[in-house]
């Protein structure tokens, strides 16, 4: 399964309040699907399935406005790990 | 004092100080009482009476303080309310405070309440930030062509509700704790006395506003003659950071889990922040190591260490600063005003340093709980003392310290148990990051002993990945043998420590391995999902 696909069925089980989100493109502050609390639940579960430490810069609207920005961050962290 | 001559008095004062501000602008103290005023003359125009509930859909923006003055000036009561509710809490909120108008704030102005709503759909106002709905307001309060305002602008008493706080409990249907003009000023008078709070004062409001705490705050800072700053949504902990030293925070406060993310996730420690003074705080107990990082390499911050409910206004103890690297586990002396009491299970007063309920007594103790008198009766006694559910027990310099909830005592073999204990046990095991002890329903026990942990990173999926890396190039994809392994070798040690440490019918009987705690919104443990076991 794709990062997308992963953080978007996440995003569903875990955050969405009013029917699921199908668009990976939406903008999930803007929609009110995450708070700082359902943020720090991300981080977490994003650190712990795909094996990458979130740095504190890391951690901005760029990265985790939408199931697209995250999954996009995720496969950039994995990139920099391995090359490591 | 009611809180729109609080307001008055500081737009007399200091009318073109910065009252609230955020990103995008600020209202001066006389440009918040006008607003409020004209939002209040339209609210009352629409047939809103004294009395009536006015629903405050709160954001972190300017707006939200509009409308609570709003709401005090045409002696009317306000309801903040979480603008985020699912349908169904929305439904039951609306049936339980029969609002007579809503105040939509900030990113709530777009809500939806056609048909959900019972009152007439001109008394929905959106306030968006400098809006002409408000000006139009302000305009059709002086201007002719609008109907006249009905009669003179009536007064709220002192002993009149204010305001109506749902709170968020672990378990159990929201109540709404109605509070008084006097419930509210008497903490805000003796909150900016104890700490003290100056009119040179800046705030950054991390906390809903639909929390007693957020609303608190905002009244401290407002009758202060200090600004209050908006946060936003406390989305990027290093974005709040870049705050506190762009708008020269002098103080900010939170639960636990806020200080944890500014430290943790925001660098707080290594920022530049010459003006900040003081870090608030409150909803639960910060973690000794944490306190103690935090004096060390912040000598100059205070942290101020405050205990209360909703049904409290909600503080009614507050520990002097210079005593909390000595004694971190204590949430201090009884702010001025106010009285506590440790009782027994009989009511009576038990001696110094003995554990008991938690009673309080003062003008801060809540009207009772809107519309529900048998829970009212509960809580608050025919004295008028609140009894807080909370254990605690006295030190012999008169801090309070806390000991759990009276429910939370868990009942196993005929035991009483303070979970608190078991706890300070297992936070000693080397590898444990984060625990709670619950008792579990158990048919011969009664209750049974069980533990929800969170590990180290280090030593859980941190450990597993150096081992992977190790095995062939697969770091950062934790092997399930490994982490399986590392499990194990934790259990065990757990398992040991809590042999050596704790009595025998004391010892936890199962350990929940958890990611993370779940939480409310609030930060609490989610009792209820704590339950249904890390799935």
């Amino acid at each position: 399964m794709s990062e997308s696909a992963q953080v978007l069925d996440f995003v569903n089980a875990r955050l969405a309040r009013n029917g699921p989100v199908r668009d990976t493109s939406l903008d999930l502050m803007s929609a009110r699907i995450i708070d700082s609390m359902a943020m720090l639940e991300l981080v977490v579960w994003i650190e712990q399935t795909f094996g990458v430490r979130v740095q504190n810069d890391d951690l901005s609207a760029a990265n985790f406005r939408s199931v697209d920005t995250m999954a996009a961050y995720i496969r950039r962290s994995m990139a920099a790990q391995s090359a490591r | 004092m009611t809180l729109d001559a609080a307001l008055a008095a500081s737009a007399r004062r200091w009318p073109d100080r910065p009252a609230v501000s955020t990103q995008s602008g600020a209202l001066s103290f006389a440009e918040l009482d006008a607003r409020s005023g004209a939002l209040a003359a339209r609210l009352r125009q629409a047939g809103v009476a004294p009395g009536d509930r006015v629903a405050v859909w709160t954001d972190h923006a300017p707006e939200t303080a509009v409308a609570l003055w709003a709401a005090w000036k045409a002696a009317a009561i306000a309801v903040p309310v979480n603008g985020t509710l699912g349908p169904a809490a929305r439904a039951e909120f609306l049936a339980d405070c029969e609002p007579a108008a809503s105040l939509l704030c900030g990113r709530f102005t777009d809500l939806d309440l056609a048909g959900v709503i019972r009152h007439p759909p001109e008394r929905v106002v959106r306030l968006e930030p400098r809006s002409a709905e408000l000006d139009a307001g302000g305009q059709a309060a002086a201007g002719a062509t609008a109907a006249p305002v009905p009669g003179p602008a009536p007064l709220a008493r002192d002993g009149d509700v204010a305001a109506i706080v749902y709170t968020s409990g672990s378990t159990g249907a929201p109540k709404g704790v109605a509070l008084s003009h006097r419930n509210l000023a008497s903490v805000v008078a003796a909150v900016i006395e104890h700490v003290p709070v100056g009119a040179d004062d800046s705030y950054l409001m991390l906390v809903p506003m639909h929390y007693v705490h957020g609303l608190m705050q905002l009244l401290v800072h407002v009758t202060a003659g200090a600004t209050v700053h908006f946060a936003g949504d406390f989305l990027f902990p290093r974005d709040v950071v870049a705050l506190l030293a762009e708008r020269r925070i002098v103080e900010v406060s939170g639960t636990p889990w806020h200080v944890d993310l500014l430290v943790e996730r925001g660098d707080l420690l290594s920022a530049e922040l010459p003006a900040l003074r003081r870090l608030g705080v409150v909803g639960g107990r910060l973690a000794p190591e944490r306190i103690a990082q935090l004096v060390r390499e912040r000598p100059a911050l205070e942290i101020h260490v405050a205990y209360g409910q909703t049904e409290c206004a909600p503080r009614a103890t507050a520990l002097d600063p210079a005593r909390l690297a000595r004694k971190p586990d204590s949430v201090g002396a009884p702010i001025p005003g106010v009285k506590v009491h440790v009782l027994d299970e009989q009511g009576r007063a038990v001696t110094r340093g003995r554990t008991g309920e938690v009673v309080i007594e003062g003008p801060n103790v809540m009207v009772g709980y809107w519309r529900r008198l048998q829970d009212t009766e509960r809580a608050v006694d025919g004295l008028g003392r609140l009894h807080t559910g909370d254990l605690g027990w006295f030190d012999e310099e008169g801090d309070l310290h806390l000991a759990g909830r009276v429910d939370d005592l868990i009942k196993s073999a005929g035991e009483r148990i303070a979970p608190q204990e078991i706890e300070r046990a297992l936070r000693a095991v080397p590898g444990i990051r984060e625990c709670v002890v619950v008792g579990a329903t158990d048919p011969s026990l009664g209750q049974r002993i069980e533990a929800h942990v969170v590990l180290e990173r280090e030593a859980g999926a941190g450990a597993g990945a150096g081992a992977g890396a190790g095995a062939g190039g697969s770091e950062g994809h934790r092997g399930a043998g490994d982490g399986a392994a590392d499990t194990a070798a934790i259990l065990a040690r757990i398992r040991s420590h809590c042999a050596r440490e704790l009595p025998l019918q004391r010892m936890p009987r199962a350990v929940h391995l958890w990611p993370a705690l779940p939480r409310l919104a609030n930060g609490k443990i989610d009792k209820p999902r704590l339950a249904a076991g890390p799935g």
